[in-house]
């Protein structure tokens, strides 16, 4: 299954892409918006979803053909990064990658109106939060509904609208509709506050298309972009909330000095940047790989989901003790990027889980005889 | 009765687990398990009445002022029995049980001592007014002034972190009472009741949602000069007897504790078949943290037999505070990668590992940070020269 895509934006035009969501989130989602939010002061997770529709953010990835922007892979890693690094809420990751995903993916009904309903806000998706490990779900003889539950990422649609689930099935995924009666969302609470779990029941819920996946190349796409999100989100969180430490470092004297004078404290500064560095060149070779096609992109990517969460709860631990006694409180910012790095650290399936099956994706490579290491030029 | 075996530590111990079972049956444990706030405050109140009618309150202090005298054996089996009875633990009287006496036998008034140790043997909670906004690692640089005014100081001024502030009846608080001199020269140590007019206390919030500290304001707040504890000026000295009782028979007390929880836990994971359990990199990493925690305990107890001018004392405790908090982080983040997903679902249940990695973050900040525990190491430890 090729994943490839039609590059239409050169370097210039997307670093004016990034500044310009940079833009918007600085100014409608910062770390104030984020608190009220987390208090249930405000409705970031419905102005957010708005704003996003109406900028488009929700197509860049899309094909133009769907009504996109054609950005594929590139456009989940830009935008995932802004979101991560304010801490956004929402159910981004899942409605942009089953979006992306059923952009790719064939046979089956209903792909322009899922698509149409996508870009235009009036749809949210959710998927399976353990996508790698998950079971199927019963189906009717006849095929034509499911049943049964299962934990999901995303689903409470934050502006009124639709919300359709992905769930797995013998032949494939169904795509379900969350009506509240035959398929219903109850949510979970969960630490991570800036984005929904839930789970999902299923009874005689009515498919409303079905991707068929009989060599499961299907879901490890879906996976891929979903591993490719999380990786995104991870590396753009971790570097926010180091930026957002070391200003503070800077700004906190203590012995009559900034305690960003500490050498002991420089170091530990710089080994953030060392950590985020490389998860953001191994984010990047997933991300080209998935937008040429390559047969490698899907070991790419699970190993960027696996560093690069693992890399943001260090840096996010490492931030909390940085700030000292305000790191620990609610008030300020780290606690809410731990808890996020802690969810995209269990999420999509265990990081062990996921670099086992990267290990057998380069297994399979050495034994077709390809090497999957060239870099692009 | 149980102190009638001291002589006996064998008996001791027996007696000592035969009353925590009947009093605090392991059955019983979900009870106090589960208790947060102020009904964690009541648990552990009740816990302390009944330590104190069997004698085992304050057991480690001097007869006169209301302990039986006993030694560091005897503490070390009780804290022992009671870890292992799965009892209501003590952390609320952490200050009451260990900071006071510490700061009050040797440097106290007899009247102080006449008056509050007896009051803390039966049951006082205090709390401690040490940090202030502006001066967390640099405590020296404490702003909170103090002027004397006939026989009281009036103070004004603001602490912040002061854990348990909110139940706490006293006070143990540092004040600036010279601006002039060197910053460790011109402070005061004085006791303030927690319901002197002025007083306000409001809760902090913690990462995860709680609260057990506090901001404590101060305004024009009158405190006895006969609440002074040691001279005027001499407070640094003295404040540093109060941080010595920070370690040691504390960490002793949460290390066994901790033990039996990790062993109870891998008996759990082992009676449900937890799907960890087949993870190599996961076998692994437990044995690794197990070892480690059992080298604590051994750590501890060497820390607890040395004498007081010991030539490592000025190193074992800062080696053991940064070991061991850092180690109960690690502890709590490999339960969460164990349990998986479920992990981030909040979870009410005693200890669930999300809420207890979130708390251990306060450990490796509190009482000395660890980064100031490594420059401790490095300077009084080794004898490096300071940065
Ligand atoms: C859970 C908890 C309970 C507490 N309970 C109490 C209490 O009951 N009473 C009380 O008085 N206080 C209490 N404290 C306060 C505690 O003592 C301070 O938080 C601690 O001393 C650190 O001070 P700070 O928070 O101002 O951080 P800062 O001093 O601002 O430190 C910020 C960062 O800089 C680092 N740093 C500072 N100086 C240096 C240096 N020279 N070299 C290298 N790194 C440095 C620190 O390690 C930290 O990482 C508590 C704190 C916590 C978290």
């Amino acid at each position: 299954m090729s994943a490839g895509s039609e590059m239409v934006l050169d370097e210039a035009e997307l670093a004016t892409l990034r500044e310009s969501i940079a833009d918007v989130l600085t100014s409608e989602c910062d770390s104030r918006a984020v608190h009220a939010w987390l208090d249930r002061e405000n409705d970031l997770g419905s102005s957010l979803w708005r704003q996003a529709t109406d900028l488009g953010w929700l197509g860049l990835s899309l094909p133009e053909a769907d009504g996109g922007l054609g950005l594929g892979a590139r456009g989940l890693q830009l935008l995932n990064a802004e979101l991560g690094a304010h801490a956004a809420p929402g159910g981004f990751i899942p409605t942009l990658c089953v979006a992306q995903w059923l952009s790719h993916v064939s046979g089956f009904d209903q792909r322009e109106a899922l698509l149409g309903a996508v870009v235009s806000g009036e749809a949210a998706f959710a998927v399976p939060a353990l996508l790698e490990e998950a079971k199927p779900l019963a189906q009717s003889a006849d095929g034509g509904t499911v049943s049964g539950s299962l934990e999901v990422l995303g689903g409470v649609p934050e502006a009124a609208g639709t919300t359709y689930v992905v769930v797995p099935v013998a032949s494939g995924w169904a795509i379900v509709h969350v009506d509240g009666v035959a398929a219903r969302l109850d949510p979970i609470e969960a630490w991570d506050l800036t984005r929904n779990l839930s789970r999902l029941e299923c009874s005689n819920a009515p498919v409303v298309a079905l991707i068929p996946d009989g060599d499961g190349k299907a879901g490890a796409l879906l996976g891929s972009y979903v591993a490719l999100a999380l990786a995104a989100d991870s590396v753009g969180a971790a570097k926010g909330i180091a930026l957002r430490t070391i200003e503070y470092m800077k700004e906190r004297f203590q012995f009559d000095r900034p305690i960003a004078s500490f050498q002991a404290l420089r170091h530990r500064a710089a080994d953030l940047f060392i950590k985020i560095a490389t998860q953001e060149s191994l984010l990047e070779q997933a991300v080209q790989c998935l937008d040429n096609g390559s047969p490698d992109a899907d070991m790419w990517a699970r190993l960027a989901k696996a560093g690069a969460s693992e890399a943001f709860v260090f840096v996010a631990a490492d931030c909390i003790q940085l700030h000292g006694g305000v790191g620990h409180t609610w008030e300020y910012d780290p606690h809410i990027y731990i808890k996020r790095a802690r969810l995209n650290e269990a999420l999509l399936g265990s990081n062990r889980a996921l670099r086992e099956a990267a290990m057998g994706l380069l297994n399979q490579a050495l034994d077709e005889g390809r090497t999957t290491t060239e870099l692009n030029a | 009765m149980i102190l009638e075996h001291k002589d006996d530590l064998k008996a001791f111990r027996e007696a000592v687990r035969t009353w925590t079972r009947e009093t605090a049956p392991p059955e019983r444990a979900h009870e106090w398990q589960r208790a947060k706030g102020p009904e964690l405050v009541e648990v552990q109140k009740w816990w302390m009445d009944e330590r104190r009618k069997v004698g085992l309150a304050t057991p480690h202090w001097p007869v006169e002022y209301g302990g039986a005298g006993l030694g560091l054996e005897h503490q070390i089996i009780m804290e022992d029995e009671f870890a292992r009875g799965h009892s209501p633990g003590s952390e609320m009287f952490v200050i009451s049980l260990n900071h006071v006496p510490a700061t009050l036998i040797p440097h106290g008034t007899e009247a102080q001592k006449k008056t509050y140790l007896p009051a803390v043997a039966a049951g006082a909670l205090w709390c401690q007014g040490f940090s202030e906004p502006a001066a967390g690692s640099d405590l020296a640089g404490l702003k909170t002034r103090a002027v004397l005014d006939d026989d009281h100081y009036v103070v004004n001024g603001q602490k912040i972190w002061s854990t348990n502030s909110m139940y706490a009846s006293q006070c143990l608080l540092l004040v600036r009472t010279d601006p002039a001199v060197k910053k460790h020269q011109g402070i005061t140590y004085l006791i303030m009741d927690m319901d002197t007019p002025g007083v306000e206390v409001r809760p902090i919030r913690k990462s995860t949602g709680g609260s057990n500290f506090g901001e404590i304001f101060l305004t024009d707040v009158r405190i006895p000069v006969a609440n002074r504890i040691g001279e005027e000026n001499t407070g640094w000295m003295v404040s540093q007897s109060t941080l010595a009782s920070e370690r040691g028979v504390l960490s002793f007390n949460y290390a066994e504790r901790d033990m039996m929880f990790l062993v109870d836990y891998y008996a759990k994971a082992r009676h449900e078949r937890a799907a960890w359990l087949d993870d190599p990199e996961l076998q692994r990493e437990f044995m690794t943290l197990f070892g480690e925690l059992q080298s604590l305990r051994q750590q501890i107890r060497v820390l607890l037999r040395e004498p007081a001018d010991a030539p490592t004392w000025s190193m074992l405790p800062s080696l053991i505070k940064v070991a061991k908090t850092t180690l109960n982080n690690r502890i709590h983040s490999f339960r969460i990668r164990a349990a998986g997903l479920s992990s981030q679902f909040i979870d009410p249940a005693w200890r669930a590992p999300m809420y207890e990695y979130l708390e251990s973050f306060g450990m490796t900040i509190s009482g000395g940070s660890n980064e100031i525990m490594r420059n401790l190491i490095a300077e009084r430890g080794l004898g490096m020269p300071r940065g």
